[in-house]
């Protein structure tokens, strides 16, 4: 379970999120709406701690994410997924390129491993063919799909 | 107190660099890559700015010398001596700021924008490590770099002089191997050393923590160009004071 408790967020004195009381249970599916503007990808990235909170707690299982290590967080972050507002595709490697990277950085596949992988993920997003494209030359629903 | 946070975060990021390593597979790939970037684009250049520099140098030198007591082996004397001491290595690490040091901010500061950081983190990958560190090593070997410039630069030097009647090509031989202190040589590279790795990490730096959009892009570039060439001509003074004056 995923617990937050008061967290508060603000940029150049001004506040975005304040104070925020949310619980987020295993197997459920969980929906965050709101405005444009009004913190919904920030809420997220405190969540995943690429920001710093100013005040509050997430809690992952019992522990807080604040008192975690660096390490630990990796670790954690290895569970985690998360589509960016801009696809965060990497701009000097193919579409293909992109799917195999994690790939590559934590698992002991070959590359003709990797890239079978890449092309069966690339058939179920109806994107065959495009292996060899780079990012900026698919649009932009078309990076959501890869990344 | 805003320049001394700076420093702070400038040492922390440092620190970072060298914390969680990346695969070794994928970091010498990277390094390759750096190398082939940040290096070997840079020689055309470089090479080409020293020919011209080498030369206008020895011109300089020739045309100022007026008494006939002053022997025109001094050209070949002035052109080494200005290439080796300052030209090759301070002056293409300016050069370099702006090349190179533009380069890596807005490359690192374009994946900030874009978020592609945030997705390196979120993959429980040390972001530092994977974008800083190559360019770290890649820029240790920013010396053979400066060997080639001290070469053509003399070369240019030659050309010019002995090419132009201005000196023969004995009196310009006997200038450069006059009075030459192997020391001097050492003290150019370890000078380019200490640039290379001001080179690698300033520019990231800027790039790293800038924050906004494409126009802060911009931005971080010229403020980057900017304090690598201010360190790099304090960085200079300081070195030469340490390895030439005791």
């Amino acid at each position: 379970m995923i617990e937050i408790k008061n967290l508060r967020k603000g940029f150049n004195g001004e506040a975005v999120l304040k104070g925020i009381d949310a619980k987020f249970e295993q197997g459920k599916t969980n929906m965050i709406i709101g405005a444009s503007g009004s913190g919904k990808s920030v809420f997220l990235k405190n969540m995943l701690g690429l920001f710093e909170p100013d005040k509050g707690e997430i809690i992952y299982s019992g522990e807080s994410l604040l008192d975690m290590d660096i390490d630990r967080k990796s670790d954690l972050r290895k569970e985690m997924g998360m589509l960016f507002q801009h696809s965060a595709l990497f701009d000097s490697m193919t579409v293909e390129e992109n799917i195999m990277f994690p790939l590559r950085m934590f698992s002991r596949m070959k590359l003709a491993e990797r890239r079978e992988r890449a092309n069966e993920i690339l058939e179920r997003v109806n994107l065959v063919n495009l292996n060899k494209k780079m990012p900026s030359e698919i649009s932009g629903g078309q990076q959501k799909r890869v990344a | 107190m805003r320049f001394l946070r700076h420093i702070g975060k400038y040492m922390m990021m440092l620190i970072g660099v060298f914390k969680r390593p990346t695969k070794t597979s994928v970091l010498r790939e990277l390094v390759l890559k750096e190398i082939d970037d940040l290096i070997i684009g840079s020689i055309g250049i470089t090479a080409f700015i020293s020919l011209f520099m080498g030369a206008v140098v020895a011109l300089q030198t020739a045309l100022n010398l007026d008494n006939p007591l002053i022997p025109k082996s001094l050209i070949g004397f002035a052109t080494r001596q200005s290439i080796i001491l300052e030209f090759a290595p301070t002056f293409i690490s300016v050069i370099m700021a702006g090349k190179v040091g533009s380069y890596i901010t807005s490359s690192i500061g374009t994946m900030r924008v874009t978020e592609q950081i945030d997705a390196l983190e979120v993959m429980g990958i040390n972001p530092l490590n994977y974008l800083i560190y190559p360019k770290i090593i890649a820029l240790l070997f920013y010396p053979f770099l400066i060997a080639i410039i001290m070469f053509v630069g003399i070369f240019g030097g030659f050309l010019a002089s002995v090419y132009g009647n201005l000196v023969s090509l004995e009196d310009f031989v006997v200038g450069l191997q006059d009075s030459f202190i192997p020391w001097h040589i050492a003290y150019a590279f370890i000078k380019t050393m200490v640039f290379g790795i001001l080179l690698a990490t300033i520019p990231s730096y800027h790039g790293y923590y800038m924050e906004g959009g494409a126009l802060e892009v911009g931005k971080a570039s010229t403020t980057s160009f900017v304090w690598t060439c201010v360190a790099i001509i304090v960085a200079n003074y300081i070195l030469t004071q340490i390895l030439l004056t005791t």
